[in-house]
């Protein structure tokens, strides 16, 4: 069911053999969209494609391998007060007509080059309040990606329990 | 019903209560068990067991839902929860717990569960020397403290070695050595520095290794407090699970507990101390339980005062009868008065050339130290403020990660970010204070707490002598700096209020004469022998060392004079 209903949301056909986008490959039904959320699906669908759009994924590392839209899509029904809860949903409404008006076509369904001039658009937009939204959507992003295991552990040598400190080390060259 | 009632109040009898849990509270409690006392320590807060109730030790970053952020349903009652972090959340006090009134700025940070703020500290330990003790009376304010260096170094000995300090043996006068394990280690830029200062200043300014109280090389004596090595987390502020830095719930607590002679009642509202007006002596405590609302008693021939230094001015004063209208012990109308803390308005960094071969590794829970150096053999002739300060140093080499764009760059550039040009070094002041009368904390007349006990005004203000010594630090660090070399100087006066440094001291001072001090030269109310101020609310004046091993080490000399006098029957 919810896998029918992210398919509709991305404006693909329900049945038959549909390129998904490399991002959805991996998603079960169980996965796809919190249920709890005031967040609709397609907003949901939303705000997981303009993370995928900020750090899209390359050998399986980046924002939604890294869950970085579930992230999101919780810190903001969670850690959010309401009012900016519904900045970010009518600015994502302002996206998806913006993706229609330039692509004739949904947000989620442009490529990623046209997803990316989409969101840039806000940041260059004279309205504040779209360059607030591309702000906030990167900052978080970029903090759910970079607190990410995958990312702590097997890119900048983090470790819970590092069991020393060496202040001469080195620099490879 | 009379049997009862004496059965009852037997029950609520013990040899001895100690107000508080936190560092200095944990070390009467467990100098008092060891000599075979039957203690009840009186908690205000929760219970914190060692490692059960650290809810986020050794956590990963992305073991939290939110990545730290607090949802907003958990952040009601924590003033406007910006400052919120899940990490330590736990230890939050509530706006209502303890509502307070600043008269002027002033920030007062309270650790209300058992171990205090023995959970939250940030673990230095350097040593008083007789600079600090005999600074009031050879600068003249205050008054003269009661001991010197020599009555306290067999118990700085006796507290380093149950704790665990690491650090160097330094052989500094004015930074007296303390019992140690190997040091938690400068790094290269902070080597250099450290040579540096020595080649422009000589002897007259050092940097060492800040002493800390960790365990690099745990003893025998820390195994069987069941502590193990500090393993670098540096997640110190949630609770240890290893035990690897000295707090009241990893150490002393769970060892008074082994003797079998400690009760902890936990949600325990110190409301006052009981005088009997017929036998002229201190007899008990009362209470109110934080659940039931409920006025108790318990009863004890010793009662050691450690709830943290303004709490426990605020239960001295709150503690009146017909003896002691005007608080507990205060006939000179000196309690709560002479309030001091520490100057850490001052901050300076600078860019560090050099040294782009080199890079730092793994954790650190601890920095470098400059011990004072103005003011500390004699009152110099071209300064124009009283006293000093001591730095802490910490240098590191960052990384950074270009964040300007979107897209697959982005993605690289945060997998693969580039270490800084440069390495930085950050400075931050620990200036003394000078007690003055008018900086003092009184209870309301008007306005109580939730338990109905009144709430405490606070008024504190920062003198010309603190901001002439600022200026000096800002200087000092600039020309230190610029002597090592060092860059894009950067010095700051932040004005923060008094009491974000969290070390308010003071109101209920040691002195040697009944008419100027509250406490004598062992911690007991000069007018009532049987209670013992062994926290921040004792000291005649501040020092810059960070001062919770001077109060832990008063504590447990006070708390082993006290079992002396009442087995000598004085008490």
């Amino acid at each position: 069911m919810k896998r029918r209903e992210v398919l509709k949301t991305l404006g693909l056909a329900a049945t038959g053999l549909v390129a998904l986008p490399s991002w959805a490959s991996g998603w079960t039904a169980r996965d796809v969209a919190i249920q709890s959320s005031t967040f609709s699906s397609k907003e949901q669908a939303l705000l997981s494609s303009i993370a995928e759009t900020i750090i899209p994924a390359k050998n399986n590392v980046g924002a939604i391998p890294q869950e970085v839209d579930k992230f999101l899509i919780r810190l903001f029904e969670e850690c959010y007060e309401k009012v900016e809860r519904d900045t970010i949903k009518s600015q994502l409404n302002v996206m998806n007509d913006r993706a229609m008006e330039d692509f004739s076509s949904s947000f989620t369904d442009c490529t990623q080059q046209q997803r990316e001039q989409v969101f840039r658009s806000f940041d260059q937009s004279e309205d504040e309040s779209e360059q607030e939204f591309f702000q906030l959507l990167k900052n978080e992003t970029i903090r759910g990606f970079r607190t990410s295991k995958v990312v702590m552990e097997d890119y900048h040598g983090y470790r819970v329990v590092p069991g020393f400190y060496d202040g001469n080390v080195d620099v490879e060259a | 019903m009379a049997n009862l009632n004496i059965d009852s109040k037997k029950k609520r009898t013990y040899d001895a209560i100690v107000i508080g849990s936190g560092a200095t509270g944990g070390w009467a409690a467990k100098e008092l068990c060891d000599n075979g006392l039957n203690t009840l320590v009186l908690e205000r807060g929760r219970n914190v067991k060692h490692m059960e109730d650290y809810p986020t030790a050794s956590k990963a970053p992305w073991e939290f839902e939110f990545r730290g952020s607090v949802p907003l349903d958990q952040r009601t009652g924590y003033g406007d929860g910006s400052r919120l972090r899940m990490e330590t959340l736990h230890w939050q006090l509530k706006d209502d717990e303890q509502p307070y009134i600043a008269e002027k700025p002033f920030r007062w940070f309270r650790g209300y569960h058992v171990g205090g703020k023995s959970l939250l500290w940030a673990r230095q330990t350097q040593r008083w020397s007789d600079f600090d003790f005999e600074g009031p009376a050879r600068d003249g304010f205050a008054v003269d403290w009661p001991i010197r260096y020599n009555d306290i170094e067999p118990w700085y000995d006796h507290v380093e070695k149950f704790a665990g300090i690491a650090g160097d043996k330094d052989g500094i006068p004015e930074l007296p050595d303390s019992i140690v394990q190997p040091a938690i280690e400068l790094n290269v830029v902070e080597h250099y520095f450290k040579e540096k200062i020595k080649e422009h200043y000589g002897d007259a300014r050092h940097l060492v290794a800040a002493r800390c109280a960790h365990l690099t090389d745990p003893q025998e004596i820390h195994l069987q407090q069941g502590r193990g090595k500090c393993l670098n987390q540096t997640m110190c502020n949630r609770g240890c699970n290893l035990g690897g830095y000295f707090s009241s719930n990893s150490s002393t607590i769970p060892w008074a507990m082994k003797t079998g002679n400690l009760t902890i009642r936990p949600d325990s509202v110190v409301h006052s101390i009981i005088y009997d007006d017929e036998k002229e002596k201190v007899t008990g405590v009362r209470i109110i339980d934080r659940h039931s609302k409920e006025m108790m008693e318990f009863y004890a021939n010793i009662v050691f005062v450690n709830a943290s230094a303004l709490n426990s001015n605020m239960i001295l004063m709150n503690s009146t009868s017909n003896r002691f209208p005007n608080g507990l012990g205060n006939d000179n109308g000196l309690l709560g008065k002479y309030i001091a803390w520490h100057n850490y308005r001052g901050n300076a960094s600078a860019s560090v050339p050099g040294f782009e071969d080199k890079k730092t590794e793994g954790r650190r829970p601890s920095y470098a130290y400059i011990p004072r150096f103005r003011n500390v053999f004699e009152q110099e002739s071209g300064l124009d403020f009283q006293r000093g300060y001591a730095v802490g140093v910490s240098a590191g080499r960052g990384s950074n990660t270009n964040t300007d764009t979107i897209g697959d760059n982005l993605r690289e550039n945060i997998l693969h970010p580039e270490l800084n040009d440069n390495w930085h070094i950050g400075t931050w002041m620990m200036g003394e204070t000078v007690p003055l009368e008018k900086n003092h904390v009184r209870l309301s007349e008007e306005k109580t707490d939730k338990y109905g006990i009144p709430q405490l005004i606070v008024s504190c203000e920062w003198d010309e002598n603190d901001d002439k010594m600022t200026e000096d630090y800002l200087r000092e660090m600039t020309a230190m700096f610029e002597k090592a070399g060092f860059t894009n100087i950067g010095v700051e006066d932040t004005h923060s209020p008094p009491g974000a440094d969290i070390h308010e001291m003071g109101g209920v001072r040691m002195g040697h004469d009944p008419e100027t001090s509250l406490t004598n030269k062992w911690n007991q109310l000069h007018h009532a022998k049987n209670v013992f101020i062994t926290d921040g609310a004792c000291m005649t004046s501040t020092g810059s060392q960070n001062p919770t091993l001077t109060f832990m080490a008063l504590t447990a000399r006070a708390a082993n004079y006290a079992v002396e006098e009442m087995k000598k029957g004085n008490i």
